[in-house]
């Protein structure tokens, strides 16, 4: 499993220059930086250093690169905990608890959480990474379209059955994101819902969708306030607090450890990564809760489990990358055009000829879980400062900014109007109580279930007894099932569990 | 909305309702337009499956928007079920879902005019014009604010990006 002549090599490797140390710092400070600011993910922070990577080693052009991706990371966090606006798909989940948290004036411990989970997740994540590169690479290449498929829908159902209270509203709003995601262009070249409009002949731009869906709703609501908290005493930025809450992560070492598990497992499935992840470890962790209903009204649980999962799905995309040549996102794609252009190619030849250098980096990340505690602090200590921002200021400014985010994104003003359309869905979603998470990620994984449908449907020639060849696609429908009756069944356990002549409440009776 | 059926009151929640149909009418057409494009079975594979999952959903979501209402009295019509307190759908109020559709005109006409004014020019006035529309008086920060929320992330997303950000200024 592990080389360790080739470890020794990679530390000597590390050791025997202060080049790749000096990336570090930049590296972090940019990744937190574009991951605070919606509009500017990872992938754009990747796509503005690449061409500086051609003027250093390639050791030091990946460690420059890993230390943007885990700033980014936790980055990613700040306005998803602060403001409600995932700035990625990775930080969608961090929202459900991470923003009431904020609400109630626990912003400092809220931050604390993501940081100490995002830095331990990164930790454990490259641990596993370190002992399993190879196992992991196998495992992956063992995943088919039938399995994919059905990986796809399991994360799905999962997210549309978090609301227990209103299933078929669950149901609708992912269907309803799977249709949209299919939006475009179709696997076989049909044109499909575009309008006539060719700027969707792609599909809708994913992030300027996500913005407009999450952010909006609650912007609009916001207006309604005079600061995000309105406890004037809950709004300092106090990094006592924020230290409180970095040490609170680690009293919920089961929802650590799940969260980076699950973040590794499904972080190394390429174009599912900490998309799907972090919704995962969430409903997990609200799943196995004994006080499921607290998730959502800020469970500190919840964004531990959601970052420890978004942040360890770096080192599983880390592992298809580096194993098979697969990048898993379109940051894990910029991280393979900066292996081009030092002539490495990613795959199973490079593991075996190059143990050394991927332990190297591995090992490096090791360092960068330690300065991103480090440097996540002081950026925390300055981010916290929005509560203190009156409402009336923050809110078009933070418009302006998924405007000015989405139009980066996309080049054109496809961006800024895709943000406007979802922005009014997503107010009208959350006005008649439809989870718009369910909708994001059947908009995110719409194109892919329809790919993967299809290679299943070519493969299988319309059979379904193919489904029976293959057991790992069978236990995730086993699991898909599972997931989609959990609720129903705890909603029975618990009904039996009450006095007989409780009354349902009248807004429940609905569906 | 209310109405008698059969001596007894039945209560609508029309915004409810009108939602719910609303996204089944758009899968409905998404299927017609897919259909339009391509009868092939692989075309329609996972479309077709999944708009008839939506409207027998629909069907089941509609549903809830009817309520017997024994007491003839109850909530007002056009509120939306499972309300919480910091929830948009808590806000029975007109006025207030006036206001989040005057925002939602205002970021209209913002984006209308991006690519007229440019990106600077429209920030600025959007800003500004939220501003005055939240309460705020006081020139200075009438002015002041949006001034330099646009120069810091126009010219500064002008400065990081390498695609061509359409700007009046600068």
């Amino acid at each position: 499993m592990i080389d360790f002549s080739a470890a020794a090599d990679a530390i000597g490797l590390l050791l025997g220059s202060w080049e790749p140390w000096l990336v570090v710092i930049p590296g972090m400070c940019i990744g937190l930086l574009f991951g605070a600011l919606p509009g500017l993910g990872a992938s754009a922070a990747l796509a503005l250093v690449l061409p500086f990577t051609l003027y250093m080693d390639f050791l030091s052009a990946i460690i420059f690169m890993t230390a943007i991706y885990t700033g980014n990371g936790f980055g990613c966090a700040v306005p998803a905990i602060m403001l409600n606006l995932p700035g990625s798909t990775g930080a969608v989940a961090t929202t459900f608890d991470g923003f009431p948290m904020a609400r109630a004036g626990k912003h400092n411990e809220a931050l604390g959480l993501g940081l100490a989970a995002s830095a331990f997740a990164e930790g454990l994540g490259y641990v596993l990474l370190f002992a399993l590169v190879g196992l992991i690479a196998n495992a992956v290449l063992r995943l088919g379209p039938p399995e994919m498929f059905v990986v796809a829908l399991w994360g799905l159902a999962l997210i549309a059955s978090l609301r227990g209270d209103s299933m078929a509203r669950g149901l609708l709003a992912g269907v309803f994101g799977l249709l949209l995601g299919t939006i475009g262009y179709s696997a076989r070249g049909d044109i499909r819902g575009t309008m006539g409009f060719d700027v969707l002949l792609d599909g809708i731009p994913l992030v300027p969708a996500l913005m407009g869906l999450f952010a909006s709703a609650e912007l609009f609501n916001l207006m309604r306030s005079d600061f995000i908290v309105a406890d004037a005493s809950a709004r300092e930025v106090n990094l006592r607090k924020i230290l409180s809450g970095v040490a609170q992560a680690f009293r919920y070492p089961s929802v650590l450890v799940k969260g980076s598990v699950i973040g590794v497992v499904i972080g190394a499935v390429p174009g599912v990564g900490s998309s799907v992840s972090n919704l995962l470890a969430y409903s997990e962790a609200k799943r196995t809760s004994d006080d499921p209903e607290s998730y959502g009204k800020g469970n500190p649980r919840g964004v531990v489990a959601a970052e420890s999962a978004n942040s360890s799905s770096e080192a599983g995309s880390m592992a298809t990358l580096l194993a098979l040549g697969i990048p898993g996102s379109a940051s894990g794609a910029v991280m393979l055009a900066a292996f081009a252009m030092h002539n490495i190619t990613g795959g199973p030849r490079f593991i075996t000829d190059h143990t050394d250098l991927v332990y190297a980096i591995i090992l490096a990340n090791f360092i960068q879980v330690f300065a991103l505690l480090f440097f996540g602090v002081g950026f925390i200590y300055i981010a916290s400062s929005l509560v203190k921002i009156p409402v009336r200021m923050l809110v078009p400014m933070i418009m302006a900014l998924s405007v000015l985010g989405s139009y980066a994104l996309t080049g054109n003003m496809v961006g800024p109007i895709t943000y406007f359309v979802f922005a009014v869905l997503g107010w009208f979603m959350v006005r008649y109580d439809y989870p718009v998470a369910a909708t994001v990620i059947g908009l995110l994984l719409g194109h892919m279930v329809e790919g993967e449908l299809l290679r299943t449907y070519q493969m299988s020639g319309g059979d379904l007894t193919f489904f029976l060849e293959r057991p790992i696609a069978m236990g995730f429908f086993a699991l898909f099932l599972i997931s989609l009756a959990w609720p129903i069944f705890v909603r029975r356990r618990r009904a039996s569990g009450l006095a007989a002549p409780v009354s349902i409440p009248a807004d429940d009776q609905k569906t | 909305m209310k109405f008698a059926f059969g001596g007894r009151h039945v209560r609508v929640d029309l915004g409810y309702l009108f939602f719910a149909l609303a996204i089944g009418g758009w899968c409905v057409w998404y299927l017609f337009d897919a259909r339009s494009a391509s009868t092939n079975f692989q075309n329609l594979l996972l479309i077709q499956p999944a708009v008839i999952l939506a409207v027998l959903l629909v069907l089941v979501v509609a549903a809830g928007a009817f309520r017997l209402d024994p007491a003839g009295e109850g909530r007002s019509s056009g509120e939306p079920p499972a309300r919480t307190p910091d929830k948009p759908s808590s806000a029975d109020d007109r006025s207030e879902v006036l206001r989040v559709f005057g925002f939602m005109a205002l970021l209209a006409v913002y984006l209308v005019a991006i690519p007229y004014l440019g990106l600077d020019l429209a920030t600025f006035l959007f800003v500004a014009a939220c501003l005055l529309g939240q309460g705020e008086r006081r020139p200075h920060f009438l002015v002041g604010i949006p001034l330099i929320f646009t120069f810091v992330m126009v010219y500064g997303f002008k400065a990081l990006l390498p695609i061509p950000i359409p700007t009046l200024f600068g």
